[in-house]
């Protein structure tokens, strides 16, 4: 049996406004196994974020979680009243957006912002007490007086025993702890000079730097799921790869699962393992990347992949899919994308076609259903 | 270091700007038909026929731009002239009055700031509920009020009604009752009652004071926190919006905490801003407050000097009164930059 | 071209004001300010003419502080006079006190504004640090010293106020002007060799008419408030022209005794200032979506 860190079942979340109801998200399924990567791709207002938001609770008003569930944990966190919710965001599930710039808070400073993730999440009493033998193990480090090494040593133990039952730590400690930790967490980074740089404010920063803070902020209490929401997209190619890079390392040190959000099919081909491929709030196509990539089935997903520019192979035109992302309100009949589909048949318009295929690669598309026969015989 | 040097660029501007202020001042004096200069330097125990001394000795007689320079010698040596309304040089009238009405307007603003943020806050956490829609209406008709006609509503009821009842009431004018005055002797360190009283030690004559400080300080204030809290209101729904709201959620901050941590304190910015724009509507109000409730201050003075056509009275009055105000929105700026990391200096 | 271009703006202005009013109509509130501004208007147009007794020549030292009856519904002031037909008379004069105010205000301010956003440069840098010094002191205090010095002329004291606000005004149409001579059509219009002046004229100023409106609604309950404070405070020109000020401040003296005088008249006061208000919040909820939430 496979081993789900997030079970997503026919989540539809819609969104009220004064000019209609949009639906942003259409019945979405998606499950995401421990310590795996995976990617949902597709045009921007397909509903890719709404689907990372309606995961954590984050949801906005007007728009609402009105159906289905998201189990993680074993609990339906639709569910769940918000002070729980709460809780299991940052340490069970945590987020990493889009553009580090207006998600970090401009008048506080990084090491402050830190810090909260573990003061309002983590057993501080515990936290404080680590805090303390990591101290004394580095004055350990630079002792030379013997006498003063066995006294550390002496305190270190101790220490260690009050590790299961720790005292209730001042505040004051606490903030301190809380500190430390986010400066070990920013090292872990691989930020130079993390006590330095704990002190500066958002934006005395780069933007690289403010993406690093940020997964430091989503790693800091080693969630099992990790939502990163286009976060290198505003980032320059070099800074992409070393966060991409990063990612990969840590996912395998804290052994989180990633669910990574992006229009670039060039980092899912980089990152994913799986990948979901999103049209106007419903999932088209999930499957392996390499099985994506070699044998795409749904017209849009083949659309996606030929507007992509290739350097190697023969030297062909751009094509790109013809139209553009549908009215959200004004969805269209039948299978949504067959306005732009260049398959498209009278059957494509009346009826919206059910995920179709084996476990390892659902396509929803009638040309692998009730149009297969037609298929078949285009193909040849 | 930088903050200094943005403190500094402050100061030299707000020389600049009440160089200004006094020209004007002084152009209102000299160049209004109908105003004979001299009265700002006789006494009416003056004999007019040392008035010829007098103009000599003030250079009345020179041109306007000689006597603008003399007059600035005088001003900068705390020489504004007599004010016959107060009966007394402008330089001794504003040491006198300036405490009674330091103390009205930092006891308004205290009520104004803690009313006016918490609803601000409430109306925009309520945005479009009822709480909100009540919250407008009390901050738009408060603020559409008269504050003078406020101020006597409120006698009426908490003066007048309370006491043809029989029920205690509280003081409609004045700083102090009389006998508290006779029986309680107090050191005056501040000039401001409420605070000498607390650093005497002094009960009765605290809570006497206190209670005269009641109705003027809630009537000013109530008519200038409408911006405050409508301030308050704006910009706490523009940053609950903000990304990094959404972010302080998504690390799984408490409600409490996203809200006043977060939001607070990004959306103190404008308000602090507005705080000290408002203070001249406090200004303002405060002379037709101190008339309605005998309020020995500046006001009074302002008021008087105004009635008995006291232009030197109203011009010591204006210039006291603008100084203040400048220097109030200089002390707001430097909390702005204190309080925003990006603003560059 | 430029004339079809007119055209269209006339036309889509014309359309803009009705669904304007379209949408204040959505909000009760607004609505109903919206009605009494005009009713008070109306009122002020009327009242010299129709007025059930005459302010100015009867005077019944007999009849003052009269409580409300049937003949005098709001009871009679300190001159013996019908407090009802007084405050409606009131009407009028804060009302034309308010128009000339808000006039001169807007010939001054636009006209300084407008030329120093469109000029730029020293002029600009001189106007604002004159702005700087008005906007020093503390309004009521400022409109004093101005009334103080003009004497007691209900005109003096428009001029008074008048003289304060200008500043506010200017600042506002120098920051639209600034913000709209720097848009690219503009540059366009410049190329094609179209005059500056008209380029101010045709082009940029009436983009500042919204703002200019919206502040204004805003600022007409603190140009009635100022001028009673100002009557109330004794630099009003007497009985005979009855102002809301002028007569609360009559009415203070027996305030206990009769307080009809001052309620009433302070209850008109309120009521007009608060419809100002609630015009204007309605008005920049619509012409200014970006806040409305």
């Amino acid at each position: 049996m496979e081993e789900y860190v997030l079970s997503v079942q026919d989540l539809k979340t819609k969104f009220f406004t004064r000019h209609g109801v949009v639906n942003a998200l259409d019945g979405v399924n998606l499950t995401i196994r421990k310590g795996e990567i995976m990617g949902v791709v597709g045009e921007t207002g397909c509903g890719k974020s709404v689907l990372a938001l309606s995961i954590m609770g984050l949801v906005k008003y007007p728009g609402k979680v009105v159906e289905g569930s998201v189990v993680f944990r074993g609990r339906d966190l639709t569910k769940l009243d918000p002070d729980e919710m709460r809780k299991i965001r940052g340490s069970g599930i945590a987020m990493v957006f889009q553009d580090p710039l207006t998600f970090l808070n401009p008048v506080f400073t990084i090491g402050d912002q830190l810090s909260e993730v573990f003061l309002f999440h983590a057993e501080m009493d515990r936290k404080v007490v680590e805090y303390r033998i990591a101290k004394a193990k580095e004055s350990l480090a630079e002792s030379t007086n013997d006498g003063q090494r066995d006294q550390l040593i002496e305190e270190i133990n101790t220490l260690e025993r009050a590790k299961e039952a720790p005292a209730k730590a001042s505040s004051k400690e606490a903030r301190k702890a809380a500190w430390y930790f986010s400066t070990e967490m920013m090292r872990l980074l691989e930020i130079s000079d993390p006590e330095r740089v704990a002190k500066f404010y958002p934006h005395e920063l780069s933007g690289g730097m403010r993406q690093r803070i940020m997964i430091a902020m989503a790693l800091a209490l080693e969630p099992d799921l990790l939502i990163a929401d286009e976060a290198t997209t505003a980032l320059d190619v070099t800074t992409q790869a070393q966060i991409l890079q990063l990612l990969k390392e840590l996912r395998s040190r804290i052994n989180s699962a990633i669910l990574i959000i992006t229009h670039d099919l060039g980092i899912v081909a980089q990152t994913c393992e799986r990948v979901a491929v999103m049209y106007a709030g419903k999932i088209v196509e999930f499957t392996q990347t390499r099985e994506l990539f070699s044998n795409p089935k749904h017209p849009y997903t083949q659309g996606l992949l030929s507007s992509v520019p290739r350097m190697s192979g023969p030297e062909a035109d751009l094509e790109w899919i013809p139209g553009s992302v549908p009215d959200m309100i004004n969805l269209p009949s039948g299978c949504t994308f067959h306005p732009r589909c260049p398959f498209a048949q009278k059957l494509c318009e009346q009826e919206a076609p059910e995920m179709l295929g084996e476990t390892s690669h659902l396509v929803r598309c009638h040309l692998y259903g009730k149009l297969q026969a037609g298929r078949q015989a285009y193909e040849k | 270091m930088k903050l200094s040097s943005f403190i500094l660029r402050r100061l030299i501007l707000l020389v600049f700007v009440l160089f200004g202020v006094a020209v004007l001042v002084f152009l209102l004096t000299r160049a209004a038909p109908g105003i004979d200069p001299i009265f700002a330097y006789v006494t009416p125990n003056t004999p007019s026929s040392a008035y010829p001394v007098i103009r000599e000795q003030h250079h009345l007689n020179d041109p306007l731009y000689v006597q603008i320079w003399y007059w600035f010698w005088d001003v900068l040596h705390g020489d504004l002239g007599y004010s016959p309304s107060a009966g007394m040089p402008v330089s001794m009238a504003a040491a006198i009055f300036f405490p009674a009405t330091a103390e009205l307007t930092i006891a308004a603003t205290i009520i104004s700031l803690s009313v006016a943020i918490p609803l601000g806050i409430l109306s925009a956490l309520k945005s479009n509920k009822w709480q909100d829609h009540a919250t407008r209406l009390f901050v738009m008709t408060s603020s559409s009020m008269a504050v003078f006609w406020l101020g006597l509503m409120l006698q009426f009821v908490f003066f007048y009604l309370l006491r043809v009842n029989g029920l205690p009431s509280l003081p409609p004018a004045g700083r102090i009752s009389p006998d508290v005055l006779v029986s309680q002797s107090i050191t005056h360190y501040t000039g401001l009652n409420v605070l000498d009283s607390v650093l005497n030690g002094n009960l009765p004559y605290l809570v006497d004071s206190l209670s005269h400080l009641v109705l003027p300080a809630t009537t000013l204030a109530l008519v200038s926190m409408g911006l405050t809290a409508r301030i308050m209101r704006s910009s706490m729904l523009e940053v609950l919006g903000q990304d990094y709201i959404t972010m302080a959620r998504g690390k799984g901050l408490p409600e409490r905490v996203v809200i006043y941590k977060h939001a607070f304190k990004n959306a103190m910015l404008p308000t602090t801003t507005v705080v000290g724009l408002s203070f001249a509507s406090l200004l303002s109000g405060a002379v037709l407050t101190e008339k309605i409730f005998a309020w020995n201050g500046m006001g009074s003075w302002a008021a008087n000097a105004a009635l008995a056509n006291d232009t030197v009275g109203i011009i010591g009055f204006t210039l006291v009164t603008a100084t203040i105000f400048v220097c109030v929105n200089l002390v707001v700026d430097i909390v702005y930059a204190i309080l925003d990391p990006r603003i560059s200096y | 071209m430029t004339n079809q271009r007119t055209v269209l703006r006339t036309r889509s202005r014309t359309k803009s004001i009705i669904s304007t009013l379209r949408l204040l109509r959505e909000n009760k509130l607004v609505f109903s300010g919206f009605l009494i501004v005009v009713a008070a208007l109306l009122v002020a147009v009327i009242t010299p003419f129709a007025i059930p007794y005459s302010v100015n020549s009867t005077v019944h030292f007999t009849d003052k502080w009269l409580p409300s009856s049937l003949s005098h519904p709001l009871g009679t002031d300190d001159l013996g006079r019908d407090l009802l037909s007084v405050i409606l008379w009131g009407t009028s004069t804060d009302f034309t006190a308010l128009v000339v105010v808000l006039g001169i205000a807007l010939s001054i301010g636009i006209l300084v504004g407008a030329t120093a956003g469109y000029l730029g440069g020293k002029f600009d840098e001189a106007i604002m640090r004159v702005t700087d010094v008005f906007l020093a002191f503390p309004s009521l205090i400022l409109a004093m010293t101005f009334a103080a010095i003009l004497g007691h002329a209900i005109i003096n004291l428009t001029i008074a106020i008048a003289l304060v606000y200008w500043p506010d005004i200017s600042r506002l149409v120098r920051g639209q002007v600034i913000a709209e001579k720097s848009k690219p059509y503009i540059e366009s219009l410049r190329a094609s060799g179209m005059s500056r002046y008209r380029i101010l004229y045709k082009h940029i100023l009436p983009n500042t008419i919204q703002p200019v409106m919206i502040q204004l609604t805003f600022k007409a309950p603190w140009v009635i408030i100022t001028l009673a404070g100002l009557n109330f405070l004794g630099f009003g020109p007497g009985p005979f022209t009855p102002d809301w000020g002028q007569l609360i401040s009559n009415g203070y003296a027996y305030f206990f005794e009769a307080p009809n005088v001052v309620i009433f008249s302070g209850l008109a006061l309120l009521i007009a200032s608060l419809s100002f208000n609630l015009l204007g919040d309605g008005l920049r909820d619509v012409l200014d979506p970006r806040l409305r939430r």
